[in-house]
């Protein structure tokens, strides 16, 4: 077999290129647009501090993102939304942003919240009482783009009319959470960032993260979560209050069967309140 | 005087839709340049020097044409010189720096120009059918023949004579009428209408530098009505800060005209500004971050006001209080707070308060709340308020208040601020009181 005879010069080698490139590996530039399949995404936005490190280092961006939604489903209402989402929103306050409540479930008490750090001053609470108003009244705030956040309460929301919120929040750069019930975890939701919270032990909050940008998140976050004059009251013991001494109560049965025996009536002032003083 | 002068001609009668009065397009005008004229049927407006203050003189153009167009007026000429502006507005031509000068006035009819078109007999048989026919006659027997305001005129629309005119003057209170083409049923539908007032009202503020905090939009109903329908109606609107954005205002009195029931079809329409006040707008800047996209939330907070009901939308009020409901007071949004501030408690406060205490069931001396409760820490004493005194249905009572306020946990319902209270023959209760968060 006769090999190829090839020119003097040819085929040309790199080096003898004048215009080979001068640097190994791709420019720093064309990595932005690569994602990993096994990484967390990167948000494409500003994100707000969550106040918690475990939670922070899960979410994409390292806080709450903003020009975007927040769903956090909860099993009940008014259980554990400020435990949540204060440690984050008292930067905002104190920047003189405005925290914006829609229909809330109770009164909110804003002497509470100011020992979260939210001052009276950055509080409105707009109380919606139909669906309609209160879907109204999110999406006005959420066009309007205003300093601070946007705190919703939607148990009624249609995925449809999650998906148009979302559209809207594309151009609000304040953090927008919606609390919905967690029987809604099985809905699909146009909202990027989805979070499932149930009380823990020992003042912990027990945080699912059901949707995010990135691969799926396994496991449970435990975060603690517990008010500065709180925790400031606190004895030691009540560090772990599952463990607390808890007294039982005799049984009505027993108390009676002793009563027969010691030939006394049972009085009520028998029984001490549990857990000390 | 050379200048860049704009001769607009509202239309005499449209048909369906409501025509503008020459006096209150003399006042629109006014925010544009203080040399505003009216001169027969229209309003003349010179805006050289305003030019810069505006964009230039091409961003000016549109715009005035833009809003003239919203209020009705379709016809709209520029030209170097009043008569000629208003020459050419009365024969459809809209641009008057096309063309030199001589080329667009000639073709023109005489009747173009009042002055000359009152003489349109003798001039037509002499020969003369447009403007260039009678400047190309001698000037000395022009002025022989006819009145020296013809000659006058001819000058003065080629730019050959300054022109003096009676400048308009803003009037100090703003009152206008529109008269509606055909009666309007229904509420809404009169916010087409009000949205030409509206604009009317917004170059008044303009040129005065102010902003209103309160009008009144009033109605009157047609004649053919029924008795006890009255003459008409009013709607006052209120804004919390001075303001003279025309969308804000008008998407205020759109949310408040629709909870408005017309008694009877309408007819006429009237705009008063009841409260003005001086208003400095704020400056543009050159720094992005200052630039904000999006309404300002008081604006916000008005519009859903104005849809919800005035006392839905709220801001707290600390009060030096240690009783757990009148700790706080929410008032509705636009109410000023007062300067002193409340301090904070320093014990642990719950973030949700319930408006009622729930009284709970007791089970084995324990009170339960979605499973029994576990009390953490307390008593907390909280006695007081026999100062307080109100007047109720069966008499004077005070709200005093004698409870021991515990922490407690709930299995299902987390940490709970409940207290329990002595009642009458040696009775005690335990109330729920509010959740921590």
């Amino acid at each position: 077999m006769s090999a190829l005879r090839w020119p003097e010069g040819f085929p040309p080698s790199p080096s003898s290129l004048a215009f080979a490139p001068q640097t190994a590996g791709p420019t720093p530039g064309a990595l932005e647009g690569v994602w990993r399949g096994d990484e967390l995404g990167r948000a494409d936005a500003p994100t707000v501090a969550t106040g918690f490190a475990a939670l922070d280092a899960a979410l994409p961006g390292q806080g709450w993102p903003t020009h975007a939604l927040t769903e956090i489903l909860l099993p009940q209402a008014a259980l554990c939304e400020w435990r949540l989402t204060a440690p984050g929103l008292a930067a905002l306050a104190a920047a003189g942003g405005q925290i914006l409540l829609v229909a809330p479930p109770k009164r909110p008490h804003a002497a509470g919240l100011a020992q979260w750090g939210i001052g009276a001053d950055h509080l409105v609470w707009i109380d919606a009482a139909t669906p309609a108003e209160r879907l109204w009244t999110t999406e006005q705030l959420v066009k309007s783009n205003p300093p601070g956040a946007i705190l919703a309460w939607l148990p009624q929301a249609r995925p449809e009319q999650v998906r148009r919120l979302q559209v809207h929040a594309q151009s609000c750069s304040a953090p927008v959470f919606l609390f919905r019930p967690v029987t809604m975890q099985r809905e699909a939701s146009a909202a990027p960032l989805r979070l499932s919270v149930a009380l823990g032990r020992d003042w912990h909050l027990q945080v699912r993260i059901l949707k995010r940008r990135g691969p799926p998140h396994e496991g449970v976050l435990l975060l603690r979560s517990i008010a500065e004059p709180m925790a400031a009251v606190l004895p030691p013991r009540l560090s772990r209050p599952e463990q607390a001494i808890v007294v039982p109560s005799p049984s009505p049965s027993q108390e009676a069967t002793d009563a027969r025996v010691l030939g006394r009536s049972a009085t009520a002032s028998l029984h001490r309140h549990p857990a000390g003083h | 005087m050379l200048g860049y002068w704009a001769a607009l001609r509202p239309p005499a009668c449209t048909g369906t839709l409501p025509v503008i009065e020459q006096q209150a397009l003399a006042v629109w005008a006014l925010q544009f340049s203080p040399r505003v004229a009216g001169c027969e049927e229209a309003v003349l407006l010179e805006v050289m020097a305003s030019a810069r203050l505006f964009g230039g003189l091409e961003a000016l153009r549109q715009r005035v044409e833009a809003e003239a167009a919203e209020l009705g007026v379709e016809s709209v000429a520029w030209a170097w010189s009043g008569t000629a502006a208003l020459a050419l507005a009365r024969a459809g031509v809209r641009d008057g720096f096309a063309q030199p000068v001589a080329a667009l006035l000639d073709r023109l009819p005489l009747a173009t120009v009042s002055a000359i078109g009152r003489h349109e007999p003798t001039l037509a048989r002499l020969g003369c059918r447009s403007l260039g026919d009678v400047r190309r006659l001698p000037r000395g027997g022009l002025g022989r023949r006819f009145d020296k305001e013809l000659l006058l005129a001819l000058d003065q629309a080629y730019g050959q004579r300054p022109e003096a005119y009676e400048w308009t003057t803003l009037p100090e209170t703003f009152h206008v009428r529109l008269e509606l083409m055909s009666r309007v049923e229904t509420a809404p539908a009169l916010m087409f209408a009000a949205h030409r007032l509206l604009l009317q009202m917004g170059a008044w503020l303009a040129a005065r530098h102010a902003g209103v905090t309160a009008f009144t939009l009033r109605w009157c109903h047609d004649a053919m009505r029924a008795k006890e329908a009255g003459t008409g109606g009013e709607l006052s609107v209120r804004t919390a800060a001075p303001t003279r954005s025309i969308d804000h205002l008008s998407r205020l009195l759109g949310e408040h005209l629709a909870k408005v029931e017309l008694a009877a079809p309408a007819g006429n329409l009237e705009l008063l500004a009841d409260e003005v006040t001086p208003l400095t707008e704020e400056s543009r800047s050159l720094l992005p971050e200052t630039i904000r996209a999006g309404e300002a939330i008081a604006q916000v907070l008005e519009r859903i006001q104005a849809r919800l009901g005035k006392d839905r939308v709220l801001r707290p009020l600390l009060a030096d209080d240690h009783r757990l409901e009148w700790m706080q007071c929410w008032q509705p949004a636009d109410v000023a707070k007062p300067r002193k501030r409340a301090n904070g408690a320093d014990l642990p406060l719950p973030t949700w308060v319930l408006d009622e205490a729930l009284r709970l069931a007791v089970r084995d001396n324990r009170p339960i709340y979605q499973g029994p409760l576990q009390l953490l820490l307390g008593p907390d004493r909280i006695e007081g308020g026999w100062w307080h005194r109100a007047e109720a249905a069966q008499g004077p009572i005070t709200h005093h208040v004698q409870r021991d306020y515990w922490i407690a946990q709930s299995a299902h319902a987390g940490l709970l601020w409940i207290y329990q209270q002595r009642l009458a023959a040696d009775e005690t209760a335990w109330f729920l009181h509010g959740h921590f968060a």
